[in-house]
């Protein structure tokens, strides 16, 4: 049975949750927050020296985000933009920190060329990680307790999920790779997902500050 | 080939739901399925989180290349950015 094609050819979930919020759905955005948190949490902590200060600079991001996103045109990914907007952001903190409101409209300003800004980007993602010890500790059992799941795996979905999360296959890919059809990959994509994250729930519960 | 059958899903969400969001990740899923994940009551959206995060949590580990952390993300985190869009 023929299926009927992905909506987007869009390798990851971004443009499709982006084209949903733009459409005013804001189930969409809440989506993207909960995708991008910790990685745009990871970059202001790399900037800001007060720990404190890093949620709530991550949390004007996506604000500042929400507000633009009808000018995001996909001409970038999605994150790229978004890290763009956290960078101007943290600094605009930094410089509101040292109460000079000239530095800070200039910072704004000028950062908006994506040489200055992809050269600007790596410097600060060479910066020290600013995880805390516990963070770290809890990621890598994460990390440890995926490893040993997808060692349980049957190994058609081992294959299926490694086509995908490490080697970026698209499901058309790995169908052809796996010579099975592409309802195939999908669900074993989803039941190997499933598997893991039942191994891993316990730890995902145990860390702090969710509802679930 | 016929796939093997489906273990329940983790989460307190009807199959087809989670094996959506599992889609939805890698950018696959159909406009339909994305209408009825999108259009989900409040009761099933703190489940569809739990996937959403906890599928997210999988891929980071999986790839550990460093920037994005296993850690998955404050549900807290979301709800305070959503309430602050709110009055807008």
């Amino acid at each position: 049975m023929s299926r009927p094609a992905p909506i987007s050819s869009a390798t990851d979930s971004d443009l499709l949750l982006v084209q949903r919020a733009q459409a005013g759905e804001m189930r969409a955005f809440e989506l993207l927050v909960l995708k991008h948190q910790r990685r745009v949490e990871r970059l202001v902590a790399r900037m800001l020296r007060d720990p404190g200060l890093v949620e709530d600079v991550a949390q004007e991001t996506f604000i500042r985000a929400y507000k633009a996103l009808g000018q995001f045109r996909g001409e970038s990914a999605f994150y790229t933009w978004l890290y763009r907007i956290a960078v101007n952001t943290a600094r605009k903190q930094i410089a509101d920190l040292r109460r000079d409101p000239v530095q800070s409209m200039s910072a704004l300003e000028t950062r908006d060329e994506d040489e200055t800004f992809a050269s600007e980007l790596s410097l600060i993602l060479q910066m020290p990680d600013t995880e805390t010890p516990e963070a770290v500790l809890a990621s890598k059992e994460i990390a440890q307790a995926v490893n040993q799941a997808m060692e349980a795996l049957p190994a058609e979905l081992c294959q299926a999920i490694t086509l995908r999360e490490i080697e970026g296959l698209s499901y058309d890919e790995i169908a052809r790779a796996l010579d099975c059809p592409v309802g195939t990959v999908r669900s074993r994509i989803f039941r190997a997902r499933e598997a893991i994250s039942a191994r891993i729930k316990p730890l995902l519960e145990r860390q702090g500050g969710k509802r679930w | 080939m016929k796939s093997q059958p489906s273990e329940p899903p983790i989460s307190a969400l009807p199959c087809d739901h989670t094996e959506s969001l599992s889609a939805l990740i890698d950018g696959e899923c159909q406009a339909h399925e994305l209408d009825a994940l999108l259009a989900a009551g409040l009761s099933q959206r703190q489940a569809q989180d739990q996937a959403w995060a906890s599928y997210l949590a999988v891929g980071a580990a999986l790839r550990s290349h460093g920037l994005d952390s296993a850690l998955p993300p404050s549900a807290d985190f979301a709800v305070a950015v959503m309430a602050r869009l709110a009055l807008i």
